[in-house]
């Protein structure tokens, strides 16, 4: 059995740019981020330098435990990379079944040879023969016997010494949410999970601290109210699933949060010592995290904040009245494209600014009689979504073709599957064509490596270059990427317990690429579906293109047969003119040429600029005023107001009536997004070029509609 | 006429006579509107060229060019009128056929290339059928019904009548009885000969010398019924006669011929066609019009024309077996919905009583549905009847 997490022996689709999952190679020279690599602003220059990899276990403090003494440095007889992964993942699995110092036996590398030896491995012989491939069937052996044990998934095994901290982080959101969703799905399964999670990472660097990298994660959030035993034993949980974590977790006292009843639902701190270059790649992998759940979770705003050397970025996800998808079981989508594209990637022409998903059909997948692990009662659904960007709806005419395709893996309760610059352990998604039929659009793909954690966009799962074979195809056809988004959950008529919720999403990721290898065809069938559904409307373009094509030559030789033909001197003399032509052939070569330019200029960009709407008054009522409907929406063209309450006050008024200091960063953060919002009082909305197009659309897409009806032939019977 | 069988008595015509003296009489109220000048050849011409000349500018200042059609389909645009039937309005509502665009694009190209051809016939005085057009290029066209209605489209547009686009329809119509007349290229035709039938000429403007001493026209729906008039000797015994059939929906030859009779000799007209709602729609070409063809209505209507069978209540009263009938189908009944909708049946109270009792039977019956009373019972008794007696509406 397979770890959560765990890299898989072959790299579907992507290859992040991420210098912490390459084997460890001499530091010095060695370039922090990639050339040209984005930065952001605001943070320090020291948390860009990158760590040497060994150099991570210097600062343990899990609970209980001394700081182990990591073979990171050591063990001559693998690449570090795979080593520090592999002792990490042993750490992790004996931190939670036993004592400390089993825990230090446990990550001897005999040891965990042992256990790689006799551990099942989901298609880990294909790569045999590659270092890398040893380490990482290894990891993958290590955890499956340590699942086997207990019975109990494990989140935390396999950690690769990337992102080690992000990792736990991010397990701790994921299970709050778990817990969140539960409690929502009580009340409505089918509405959104609405409040706010904060999370703040600031630098504590004093002279108390032994360790000058000391940073102190803390994360707040407020949602569905609850009682005090059950947050208590919510933190108790979240805690023993950080064992095998290095940091600490700590929460404050009862009396301080049962002193206001003002108070944040939950709060805890996590402090860790890490290295500024790991800091960066932690906050990134955990901004990424954010991001990528906050799409499916659009009512809930998480909040990122980190100050290191007294500098503050702060990152907010999950803004007010964006526009949104209601796709299932309280999962909806965001609709804005920037979530998925990098701005200005299609020029200053006139977009629509959303996507348009097509949710496709839930399959139920069939769960292989050989994976007896997932013990599981119920049915295991796979509901895809399909969606292009950028829109071309204002531009129906505009030829396209899929440059990109990205797959969005969520699991239950609309969780990333797996982490953020984590090698992926889906290995189907390896194959090109296992989710898509390429050639049915004579396309082919390959897969995509230039995705960055960097990016402000959400990082996919799987990546493909597409390219297409279709001769037919215009030249200046725009490029489109092919957003596809997976949600895979489970369904049974009883509602799950917390730990059988959070058990599911690291047996589903474990079995997952087993049950889509039995489940190909229903997998393929349903993706396609929803695939040809949304690019219908390119298929389209390119057919209406084809016919308009078509029809000029005949329309230009009808013109210049009356012309030439013509005996009318009077008629041929002021057509001759109106070209500007000296003779019947020049008047032939230019008509052809200006009917092919004006037609063509005409078609692709349609001179209708409709009137902007009168009715732009703000929307009063809540975010699902912006729900829109799925698949062949024409963009709505309503735009989000600003929202009167400043986001997170209420967090902060709540944590200084408990007496707990204020979070870290978080009035800062507060502060200057009341500042933007001041300085710009109007959201885009109503006056944008945007939203005026989107208006166009829906008008143009009405009256191509009454000109399609009446285009036909008379209705009347008769001659 | 030179050969006049013997028919009935001249009594058996008294009410036929009544009606045809009531029909002229109520022509001299004159029509609103007298048919459409005849278009020179020049004049077509020229409208071409102006179209021609209108696209050239349009892309001379970078527009895509598009051409303006009047909406023939549209009821909007049709107004009915008791002595011309369905005709279309003056400014009516019109749609652009664009360049510029995929649903259109194609059918402007089509429209040009039949102007194109349009314009070289009438240059050189030649005609062709809305065939031969098709077959110049099967595979631009498609099909032969985006010929016809691109014809019908540049006869509208052009406001000039088909003939006059040197653009011949393919006659199916046959035609029988007490007529005779010439054709364009002279040719004598004699209707008259025992049971062989003529068919209707191509050229109906052509035609010349018409001569009949018929009591009246009779339409029939179908070719069959058509030809069992004639085995039965109708033609004779009730002579003297003209008997017409459209095959189906009549095209426009044959609507021509029957406008000319009406207009050159002003006969009673009278319709025979099934007791259904497809015979109805016939029936409602021949006398009102469609509304596609509406622009051409003062060509082309006769609403002198007369119900005479098979009338839904002759189910009833002739007690036609009830295994003759058949069903409404629902697509029957839709039509006949749509027809109880239309203009001119509140000026025909009888058709629209017809038309309840249908519904309400929810039963429709063939001509041929009388044989099961007798074989003959259709030329023998049934017609002669109505006629003697005046069994239309």
């Amino acid at each position: 059995m397979g770890c959560a997490g765990s890299p898989g022996p072959l790299v579907p689709g992507r290859r992040l740019r991420q210098p912490q999952s390459q084997p460890a190679r001499p530091a010095p020279g060695h370039p922090a981020q990639p050339a040209g690599a984005p930065r952001r602003q605001g943070w320090p220059g020291a948390i860009r330098q990158r760590g040497a990899r060994g150099e991570r276990g210097c600062g343990w403090s899990c609970e209980g435990g001394p700081p182990p003494s990591g073979p990171a440095s050591s063990g001559p007889a693998y690449p570090a990379s795979a080593f520090a992964s592999a002792s990490a993942s042993a750490s992790a699995s004996a931190s939670v079944w036993s004592s400390g110092g089993r825990r230090e036996k446990a990550r001897r590398p005999r040891r965990e040879r042992a256990e790689g030896a006799g551990a099942p491995s989901l298609g880990a012989g294909r790569r045999k023969g590659t270092r890398r491939s040893r380490a990482l069937v290894r990891r993958r052996g290590c955890a499956g016997a340590g699942a086997r044990r207990e019975r109990r998934p494990r989140a935390e095994a396999s950690a690769g010494s990337w992102a080690m901290e992000a990792r736990a982080v991010c397990e701790i959101l994921k299970y709050i949410i778990i817990h969140w969703k539960r409690e929502a799905a009580e009340v409505s399964r089918e509405a959104f999970l609405e409040g706010e999670l904060f999370i703040s990472i600031e630098e504590k660097s004093s002279k108390h601290q032994a360790n000058p990298f000391h940073y102190v994660t803390a994360i707040a959030f407020t949602g569905s109210p609850a009682d005090d035993f059950v947050t208590k034993q919510l933190l108790k949980e979240i805690q023993s699933l950080l064992s095998g974590f290095s940091g600490k977790l700590t929460w404050p006292s009862e009396e301080a949060r049962c002193s206001q009843d003002l108070l944040a639902s939950f709060q805890m701190k996590f402090e860790v010592d890490e290295k500024p270059a790991n800091l960066m790649t932690d906050c990134l992998v955990i901004k990424q995290f954010l991001h990528k759940t906050s799409i499916v979770h659009p009512k809930v705003r998480f909040r990122l904040c980190v100050k290191v050397n007294g500098v503050l970025s702060e990152d907010t996800f999950g803004k007010e009245k964006e526009p949104v998808a209601k796709l299932l079981n309280g999962i909806g989508l965001l609709t804005n494209q920037h979530h998925y594209r990098r701005q200005g990637f299609s020029g200053a022409r006139q977009v629509c600014s959303r996507i348009h998903p097509v949710l496709g059909h839930p399959v139920a997948l069939v769960i292989p009689d050989e994976e007896p692990a997932m013990g599981v009662l119920g049915e295991l659904t796979l509901t895809p979504a399909a969606a292009l960007c950028p829109c071309h709806k204002l531009h129906p005419n505009q030829t396209s073709r899929i440059s990109t395709a990205s797959v969005f893996l969520y699991g239950p309760s609309g969780l990333p599957l797996t982490f953020p610059n984590q090698e992926l352990q889906l290995t189907v998604f390896s194959d090109n064509s296992y989710l898509f039929d390429w050639k049915k659009y004579h396309l082919c793909a390959a897969p995509n490596s230039n995705v960055s954690l960097e990016e402000d966009v959400v990082l996919p799962d799987v990546s493909y270059c597409v390219e297409s074979h279709d001769k037919s195809q215009p030249q200046d056809s725009e490029e489109q990427a092919l957003l596809l988004f997976l949600m895979v959950d489970f369904h049974s008529g009883f509602p799950a317990q917390l730990s059988e919720a959070w058990g599911r999403q690291s047996l589903l990721l474990t079995h997952l690429n087993r049950i889509l290898l039995e489940n190909h065809s229903l997998v393929q069938d349903a993706v396609q579906g929803a695939v040809d559904q949304a690019s219908r409307q390119p298929h389209r373009a390119l057919e209406a293109r084809q016919k308009v094509q078509a029809s000029i030559p005949v329309a230009v030789s009808s013109i210049l047969s009356v012309v030439a033909g013509s005996t009318n001197s009077g008629f041929r003399a002021l057509c001759l003119q109106t070209l500007q032509a000296a003779d019947t052939q020049e008047f032939g070569k230019k008509l052809h040429k200006t009917f092919q330019q004006t037609v063509c200029r005409r078609f692709l960009y349609p001179k209708k600029l409709l009137p902007e709407p009168s009715h732009t008054e703000e929307r009063e009522d809540g975010e699902e005023s912006l729900e829109e409907p799925l698949a062949e929406s024409c963009c709505p063209g309503g735009a989000p107001s600003p929202k009167k309450c400043c986001p997170g006050e209420g967090l902060v008024r709540k944590a200084q009536a408990a007496g707990w200091p204020p979070l870290p960063g978080f009035r800062e953060a507060t502060q200057s997004s009341m500042a933007t919002r001041a300085a710009c009082p109007q959201a885009k909305g109503n006056g944008s070029p945007e939203t005026l197009g989107e208006d166009t659309l829906w008008l143009q897409e009405v009256s191509n509609l009454s000109e399609w009806l009446s285009a036909g032939p008379g209705s009347g019977s008769g001659p | 006429m030179a050969f006049a069988p013997m028919g009935p008595e001249a009594s058996f015509f008294r009410v036929l006579d009544q009606h045809r003296v009531s029909l002229i009489e109520s022509l001299k109220e004159g029509r609103g509107e007298g048919p459409r000048k005849e278009a020179s050849s020049s004049e077509v011409l020229t409208s071409i060229e102006n179209i021609i000349q209108e696209i050239i500018t349009s892309l001379a200042r970078n527009e895509a060019p598009f051409l303006t059609l009047d909406n023939r389909s549209n009821w909007e645009n049709i107004k009915f009128e008791d002595s011309v039937g369905l005709q279309m309005i003056h400014h009516c509502t019109t749609k652009k056929i664009k360049s510029d665009s995929a649903q259109s694009a194609q059918r402007f190209a089509l429209i040009l290339k039949i102007l194109s051809m349009i314009y070289k016939l009438v240059q050189s005085n030649t005609y062709a059928t809305k065939r031969d057009i098709y077959y110049t290029d099967i595979q631009l066209f498609g099909n032969q019904s985006v010929v016809d209605n691109i014809i019908n489209d540049i006869s509208c547009m052009l406001k000039v009548p088909r003939r006059n686009l040197h653009i011949l329809s393919t006659s199916k119509g046959l035609i029988a009885g007490n007529l005779s007349y010439i054709e364009e290229d002279g040719t004598k035709v004699n209707c008259t000969c025992g049971s062989t039938v003529v068919a209707v000429p191509s050229n109906i403007q052509g035609i010349r010398n018409l001569a009949t001493d018929a009591k009246f026209l009779l339409i029939v729906e179908k070719d069959a019924t058509f030809q069992r008039l004639l085995d039965d000797n109708f033609c004779n015994k009730l002579s003297p006669c003209i008997i017409i059939t459209g095959k189906g929906v009549p095209d426009l030859n044959t609507r021509l011929l029957v406008k000319k009779l009406w207009d050159t000799f002003h006969l009673p007209i009278f319709t025979l066609v099934d007791a259904d709602p497809h015979g109805i729609e016939i029936m409602c070409i021949y006398k009102y019009g469609s509304m596609s063809m509406s622009f051409e209505a003062h060509n082309l209507t006769v609403p002198t024309i007369r119900w005479l069978g098979l009338l839904p209540s002759d189910i009833e009263r002739l007690n036609i077996p009830r295994g003759t009938l058949i069903p409404l189908t629902k697509r029957d009944q839709m039509k006949l919905d749509s027809i109880l909708k239309r203009p001119y049946i509140t000026s025909q109270p009888f058709w629209k009583k017809e038309m309840e009792i249908m519904a309400e039977l929810k039963m429709k019956a063939e001509i041929q549905a009388l044989t099961f009373i007798s074989s003959d019972y259709l030329s023998r008794v049934y017609l002669p009847n109505k006629l003697q007696f005046g069994g239309w509406i």
